[in-house]
């Protein structure tokens, strides 16, 4: 550094360094290549899934089943990935299937976090027997044999795309609560907090406003790699028919519908694994990406 | 330690009845009559008041929570009733089927514990080398796969391409083998679910493993065994390696579960005849008594799992006992 000229050092600091804190982050989360690779697969993918009927060269319900036959048919100039057995396009399919597939796991972890900073507050900040009937709830759902909940509770409600979403969101909450409530417990005994109880600042004011904003960050990185979790538990709900009914085209439902097709039809089963595949790492990638980021001692690395 | 072992034990007993009381309240409270499914009206096959009957005779025409005290009752004498399906006792279907998911989880273990613990240690010890590079990127892809797409990519390839193994079942059907000719047909049979159900566990244990290892060699009873001139490769498996172990231990208490609910989609997929397949068929035919007996074994199993765990970490690491 300090053979660098002042003058230069003085014009990179204005020129490259910002002084937020959002700027700081993104600096470090720059260096993680394959967390900005991820980032990057993953905007394609939220941008396709948004502009959708935009970019679906076909209606992903329309039937065809002149052209199929009852058969799905390979990939052609018309239909890029083939169709399925009854003629659906199957680009459209798959860009349905990531519409759904994303906000099936991006609804699921907003259910998630909110129930998991809501207890992990109350559970963090009261104390007593409060903390214990959350810590015993939460030991609770750690040890029921979810998944097996999770298809039954859905059967029986009958299948369809918002069950889903509250079903995996009410089962995965139980890490946040525990990681808001650390945190919290940390952040409570603080300097800045007892000067907010001295000005008379309410329980709500004191965890709205000056405890859950730097809780934040861990939070951030517990929905980044919740989401890919929760993809994961759709399809495979999806997969034995016990998650996002058909006609719609969840990446799982796909699966489910190309099973019988194994051995014949590749470019039916191959697109949608790789697709959760790739979607799944890519949130891993970020969420490695934004915990370094946030993680004060890993700047100036 | 026998103290803490049997309040644990009791911790158990509440633990399973609000996930029966739960599982119970689901089933019997969402809306449709499970005995919709048998009434076909095409054929006439039973009218309204024979079905009013069995009703009846099955209890299902009671308030719910004295149908859940009826079947809690029945549960404490080892009854779970019969299947809606089959008409067998449900307790039947399930412990015939039990084995053979046990078999299916117990060599997944098994194979994740063979192939994982090296693969970490050699990671660990070779940090940052090709070997490293390839195990990293092995277990992101382990990770990241679903397991019932890594199902069907075995099928495809070992399967229908190469014929090297069979894709259903657990025996071949239509050959009445005998003796170690039809251990080999089961082996056979076994290969692909295993290697299925246990990619995401050799993926997560390899990589536990590493950073575990990595931990321990900054200790200082590392530092002191090297200091006193010991070989490396003694430092590595004498110091290092053993006490590595120790936090491994927890994730034996996270697999098991994982374990339980890859079960499901792998032994449906491979036509696995055990217990998984048994509960997504009941849950598919709405079959309750088979879906409530299957519901109380994986949580027993899931809650005795986590149970093994803590003792064993107990077990290897002293310091715990007293906590």
């Amino acid at each position: 550094m300090s053979e660098i000229p002042i003058e230069r050092e003085f014009h990179e600091n204005h020129a490259e360094a910002p002084h937020s804190q959002l700027g700081l982050v993104w600096r470090q989360f720059r260096r993680h290549k394959l967390a900005l690779t991820g980032l990057v697969f993953l905007l394609v993918l939220i941008g396709v899934a948004v502009l959708g009927r935009w970019v679906m060269p076909y209606d992903p319900l329309l039937q065809n089943p002149a052209l199929a036959r009852g058969m799905p048919q390979s990939p052609s100039s018309q239909h890029l990935l083939g169709t399925d057995a009854l003629g659906r396009d199957l680009l459209s399919r798959v860009i349905s299937g990531a519409q759904i597939s994303l906000s099936v796991g991006i609804v699921a972890v907003g259910i998630s976090l909110l129930i998991g900073i809501t207890m992990g507050s109350l559970a963090g900040f009261y104390g007593g027997w409060a903390d214990n009937l959350i810590t015993r709830t939460a030991d609770v759902f750690l040890s029921v044999p979810s998944f097996f909940l999770m298809m039954t509770v859905n059967a029986y409600l009958r299948p369809s795309i918002y069950n889903v979403m509250v079903i995996i969101g009410m089962f995965s909450w139980m890490g946040v609560a525990r990681l808001i409530r650390g945190e919290i417990l940390r952040l409570k005994e603080m300097d800045f907090i007892s000067a907010a109880r001295a000005l008379g600042a309410s329980p709500s004011e004191i965890i709205l406003q000056h405890l859950l904003p730097n809780a934040l960050a861990p939070a951030v990185v517990a929905a980044t790699i919740g989401i890919p979790y929760a993809i994961l538990l759709e399809s495979s709900l999806s997969f034995l028919g016990l998650g996002v009914p058909p006609p719609a085209a969840s990446w799982g439902n796909l699966l489910f519908e190309a099973r019988t097709w194994l051995n014949m039809a590749w470019w039916f089963w191959l697109p949608p694994g790789l697709l959760i595949s790739l979607t799944v790492i890519s949130f891993n990638f970020v969420g490695d990406g934004l915990r370094d980021a946030f993680d004060p001692t890993q700047r100036g690395r | 330690m026998g103290q803490y072992i049997l309040r644990r034990l009791l911790l158990m007993i509440p633990l399973l009845l609000v996930i029966s009381l739960i599982s119970f309240t689901v089933m019997h409270c969402a809306p449709g009559d499970p005995l919709a499914m048998y009434m076909n009206p095409q054929k006439r096959s039973m009218t309204p008041a024979e079905m009013d009957d069995l009703r009846h005779k099955l209890g299902l025409d009671r308030p719910v929570h004295v149908q859940y005290f009826y079947w809690l009752g029945n549960t404490l004498q080892g009854n779970w009733g019969y299947s809606l399906k089959s008409r067998a006792p449900v307790t039947e279907e399930i412990f015939s089927r039990l084995p053979n998911t046990l078999l299916l989880g117990g060599i997944a273990i098994l194979l994740t514990l063979v192939l994982a613990i090296p693969i970490g240690l050699i990671s660990a010890i070779k940090r940052y080398s090709l070997i490293d590079y390839l195990a990293t990127i092995g277990a992101f892809i382990g990770i990241s796969m679903p397991g019932f797409w890594f199902a069907l990519l075995l099928i495809q390839v070992f399967s229908n391409g190469l014929h090297w193994f069979p894709s259903v079942g657990m025996q071949t059907i239509g050959m009445d083998l005998t003796g170690p000719q039809r251990i080999t047909d089961v082996l056979r049979h076994l290969v692909l679910p295993v290697l299925a159900l246990s990619v995401v566990e050799i993926a997560y244990w390899a990589r536990y493993q590493r950073s575990s290892l990595l931990e321990v060699l900054n200790q200082d009873y590392v530092r002191t065994a090297r200091a006193k001139g010991l070989q490396e490769k003694w430092v590595i498996l004498k110091h290092a390696f053993r006490n590595s172990l120790i936090p491994m231990v927890t994730l034996l208490g996270l697999t098991l579960p994982d374990l339980v609910n890859g079960s499901y989609i792998i032994e449906s997929v491979f036509g696995w005849p055990g217990m998984g397949r048994l509960g997504v068929s009941s849950i598919l035919q709405r079959d309750y008594p088979v879906i409530m007996g299957v519901t109380m074994l994986s949580a027993l199993m899931v809650v005795s799992g986590n149970l093994i765990a803590d003792l064993l970490y107990a077990f290897v690491d002293p310091r715990i006992h007293q906590g």
